[in-house]
């Protein structure tokens, strides 16, 4: 759990850092974006780091991504399946994936490093071939599914509705399992649900209002009323359903306190809405790692099952003489993390709209295994923290957004500074966990000694 | 022999013996401490030249301990040691062969994937230029071979020799860095009939190349035939020495053995029960040609004993599902069992506390509690989920019950000192209430104090109709506890000895394959 602390710590450093050093850091595009790709990392590294709890590694993640990520366009696009069907065949392939991997690595007793080797370079040898390495796209068709993806949610609504909804939550739970689960884990839900409850309704935006609209020649001319307090709003056309303009952070008033657009095109009062802006608008992909965070959090501390993954990834062997069925434990984490690289890819090619079977998702499994080792898993498996991996693929995503913002660091040196920084975390880890043993050992000299004097017969 | 050393204290007997002529290396007062349990304490030796020293004792005497500290794989706590009368002070294993010290491993230390004569100048290679020298390499090679009779090339893949010349090369490798001590563990534990005779023949020879020999063995006839002279070893300390005529079968078990040691073992046979594990024709994997059969009841204790390496815990392993049998029944409580994995084996009431505590026993970056736990979460559980008020009273009720001494039940279990690792391990099993508790080496590497708290938990849980199965070789601790006696040879059971027969005599003569009743050939020349 100290790991977790820490990494935390030296997120918030990154974070100050950049938002000192960039003045577009702290804009809602870019936190915005930030939190989206953050998520849609997240998701990949939470997937792997089951895997290396296990004791594993998953070198074919990214190939999975780009499996997925140009079949199900190809399918939906190309092939025109129905898209229930397409859903169907990523699941499937998905799970096919880590069951196969699975099963090499337990059944066959072959390294996971080369099983996962050969499925980096199958899944993407493959995904050439199916596409002919055409690039694969969803044109301007299916922008219902990808709101998946692209979607935001304004946070006062979110944070409003994830309130009640933690409540019940964790009421069901308490009902449907009786009592049983770390009391701890209620009071906290219940503080973070009355903390989303309060938040949520302190941040809502006060409405903007459309003052006066002027038709002139082939423009019309806006004049929207802006209350204090509100940063950014924006003019929806209500025939076309998409937003026609944007004012932001340092938008200009004029004395009464209005802002003044120029739309192209002839619009009518009834057919115009104004809206403030959120103050942050949180993307899609957050809620579905955030559900999938909270299933993997339960799963790992609180199932018998996160237990045995965890106690076998520190001992096998052991785990084995006290009864747990290890391979199928094996298994099922290299089936979850399969999956969870599945869902990673298709929202990766619903955000971006289009992918490139020769280097989508490259070396995505190598950004997901070092956010797992920054956020506190151990490659020598039984170690691991999901929240840890939040905040470990977190930071990740924020140096990289750093290195681009700040104009002094040169922008090819990413690699460099995101190597640098992992090596960094873990040698720190290192010397804390020598410098902690180092002080058991004199402590447990001083209990030996004790044991001795009580041993004397 | 002239020394003669008899029998008296080994503290006063080496400053006597050592007047007439210098030893060639003498250790005094030797202590070392592990943690948890005290390896050697104040051990005397002195080693000839040209002589062939053999240091006995049962397992856990203290004599491998004492032999990597000679040959510098650890340090010693304190005391002295004399190279020639002069002290010489070993940190390393280069300090050693410095000395002229070589130990020669149970286990062979080779590198399997080169040839003989790399392995033989192996971090000493002799270079050229800077690059290999192999001309030299092998011309030397020949020499070393030659000295200890192995015909064979100095570029065989040492892969491809049999066991027996793989131990020659090792003993060439020790030749040469012109070892003047040689140690060897165990050397004829994996050796054939022949390849012994051939190993006897080149220590003679290298004794009479005036090399010291210090000879580690279970085989007391091997024993008998080369040593010149006996020091032996029980529980850390010197038990005494024979030389000459002196050593002989009956003396040496005598003192490996003692006689005053077992007043801690106190036991109360119970009437037992009826029979809860039955095992009938099962063949274990590690020994296909044998079948073993035994029962055992409710509320008895029965021991294993056997020397190391006769099969006893592979036993135990078959019984309890880890390795599968290939064929043979398993009953318990009248029910057979039919599939084989310890899970099958846990839901029926079988519980194993393995020999490698740390690697089979016990997840070792857990806490006390998560250990405890372990095997009774699937039972405990609540449609999948941790049932932590329970998992934390079953931890508290075990720490209390098994004495176990850390801090709090979060402890992990990995700074704990090996008994109480062990009763861990052992907690981990009453939390599931066992029928049958098979016990691999209970108290192997734990201290006095450990050990009779696990005898006590032995003798209540016997009480409770628990059948106990467990495994020593330490043979106070089986003729201490057990009802009966099943021996293990060979992988079969040699011989079943109740308690009131129980004599260390017979359960050495059936441990080393001889028939009961029948005065071992040795003793009567």
């Amino acid at each position: 759990m100290k790991k977790v602390y820490g990494i935390m710590v030296f997120l918030l450093f990154v974070v100050v850092a950049t938002a000192l050093m960039s003045e577009a850091f702290l804009s809602s595009y870019n936190l915005e974006n930030l939190v989206r790709r953050t998520a849609l990392f997240g998701i990949i590294s939470v997937g792997v780091s089951f895997v290396i709890i296990s004791g594993g590694i998953d070198l074919s993640i990214g190939s999975v991504i780009c499996l997925i990520g140009c079949g199900l366009p190809w399918m939906l696009v190309e092939r025109q399946w129905p898209l229930w069907v397409a859903l169907l065949v990523v699941l499937f392939v998905s799970a096919a994936i880590g069951l196969f991997h699975g099963v090499l690595i337990t059944k066959l007793k072959l390294q996971p490093f080369v099983v996962t080797l050969c499925g980096l370079l199958l899944y993407r040898g493959l995904t050439r071939a199916l596409t002919a390495d055409q690039t694969q796209g969803f044109k301007n068709e299916f922008s219902g599914l990808r709101t998946l993806a692209t979607g935001e949610i304004a946070i006062e609504h979110m944070l409003v509705v994830l309130g009640p909804l933690l409540l019940a939550a964790m009421l069901l739970s308490r009902v449907v399992f009786l009592k049983v689960g770390n009391p701890k884990i209620y009071v906290a839900g219940f503080i973070t649900a009355c903390v989303f409850l309060v938040l949520g309704l302190t941040l809502k935006q006060p409405q903007s209002k459309i003052h006066s609209i002027e038709q002139t020649g082939r423009q019309t001319t806006v004049q929207v009323q802006v209350p204090e307090g509100v940063s950014a709003i924006s003019i929806y056309s209500l025939d076309d359903e998409i937003w026609k303009k944007r004012a932001t952070r340092n938008m200009r008033r004029n004395k009464q306190g209005r802002i003044t657009f120029v739309v192209n095109g002839l619009y009518g009062k009834t057919s115009l809405l104004a809206e403030s802006d959120p103050v942050f608008s949180v993307p899609m992909p957050w809620l579905i790692l955030f559900v999938v965070i909270v299933i993997s959090v339960i799963f790992l501390n609180e199932t018998i099952y996160g237990r045995y993954l965890l106690a076998l990834g520190n001992n096998e062997e052991a785990a084995q003489y006290s009864g747990i069925k290890t391979d199928r434990m094996i298994i099922l984490a290299y089936l979850i993390c399969s999956l969870l690289a599945g869902l990673g890819g298709m929202l990766f090619v619903l955000d971006v709209n289009s992918a490139q079977p020769s280097d989508f998702g490259n070396f995505y499994e190598l950004y997901a295994i070092a956010a797992a080792v920054l956020g506190g898993c151990s490659l020598r498996g039984g170690e691991g923290s999901i929240l840890g991996v939040l905040f470990g693929t977190a930071l990740m995503q924020t140096l990289r957004n750093m290195i681009v913002l700040v104009d002094w660091i040169p922008t090819h040196i990413e690699y460099a500074v995101i190597g640098l920084v992992i090596l960094c975390g873990v040698a720190v880890d290192e010397i804390m966990k020598k410098l902690v043993d180092r002080k058991r050992i004199t402590g447990k000299q001083l209990v030996g000694s004790k044991d001795r004097s009580s041993a004397g017969i | 022999m002239n020394n003669w050393d008899g029998n008296r204290p080994a503290g006063i007997l080496l400053d006597m013996a050592n007047q007439s002529k210098v030893a060639l290396l003498r250790v005094n007062n030797v202590t070392k401490q592990f943690p948890g349990v005290r390896a050697l304490s104040q051990v005397n030796l002195s080693l000839h030249e040209a002589e062939v020293l053999a240091v006995l004792g049962e397992n856990g005497a203290g004599k491998s301990t004492l032999m990597k500290i000679l040959a510098g794989v650890f340090p010693m706590d304190a005391g002295r040691m004399y190279m020639r009368g002069q002290e010489i002070r070993i940190h390393s294993v280069e300090d050693a062969l410095q000395n002229g010290i070589a130990l020669i491993h149970q286990e062979l230390n080779l590198a399997s994937n080169l040839d003989v004569s790399a392995n033989i100048f192996l971090g000493r290679e002799p270079l050229r230029y800077g690059l290999l020298d192999r001309d030299t390499m092998y011309r030397e090679a020949r020499r070393f071979l030659e000295m200890v009779g192995l015909k064979v090339s100095p570029d065989r893949l040492v892969a491809s020799l049999p066991i027996g010349q793989q131990q020659m090369v090792e003993i060439a490798k020790a030749l040469s860095v012109n070892a003047r001590v040689l140690i060897m563990d165990e050397p004829t534990s994996s050796l054939s009939h022949k390849e012994t005779e051939q190993l006897f023949n080149v220590v003679n020879e290298l004794k009479s190349k005036s090399v010291s020999i210090v000879y580690i063995s279970h085989r007391l006839s091997e024993v008998k035939r080369l040593a010149d002279r006996v020091a032996v070893l029980r529980d850390g300390s010197n038990a005494g020495e024979l030389a000459g005529d002196d050593i002989t079968y009956d003396n040496m078990v005598r003192l490996m053995v003692g006689r005053d040691v077992s007043q801690y073992y106190q036991h109360t046979p119970l009437s037992p029960g009826g029979p809860v594990l039955e095992v009938e024709d099962l063949v274990v994997e590690a020994n296909p040609h044998r079948k073993l059969s035994f029962k055992i009841h409710s509320g008895e204790v029965v021991g294993m004993a056997g020397l190391v390496g006769a099969g006893r815990t592979e036993v135990l392993q078959t019984l309890f599902g880890v390795t599968p049998a290939l064929s043979g029944s398993i009953t318990v409580d009248g029910q057979p069992l039919e599939c084989h994995s310890p899970a099958d084996a846990i839901r029926r009431g079988m519980a194993l506390a393995p020999e490698d505590r740390k690697r089979q026993g016990l997840i070792m970056g857990m806490s006390v509690r998560q250990n405890t736990t372990l095997a009774s979460l699937y039972y405990d559980q609540r449609r999948g989920l941790l049932n932590h008020p329970r998992e934390k009273l079953v931890a508290g009720q075990m720490m209390q019950r098994m004495q176990i001494k850390a801090p709090s039940d979060t402890q992990v279990v990995q700074y704990l000192s090996g008994g109480n690792q062990q009763k861990v391990v052992l907690g981990k099993w009453l939390a599931r209430k066992p029928r049958v508790l098979l016990l691999d080496e209970p108290t192997r590497g734990i201290d006095v104090g450990a050990k009779q708290e696990i005898y006590r938990l032995m003798e209540e849980l016997a009480g409770e109709g628990v059948a106990i199965l467990y495994v020593s070789s330490e043979l106070e601790e089986i003729m201490g506890l057990a009802d009966r006696v099943l021996v293990v040879h060979d992988g079969g059971i040699s011989g079943e000895l109740s308690r009131h027969a129980l004599t260390e005599e017979s359960i050495m003569q059936l441990a080393t394959g001889n028939p009961l009743l029948n005065e071992p050939q040795e003793t009567s020349q």
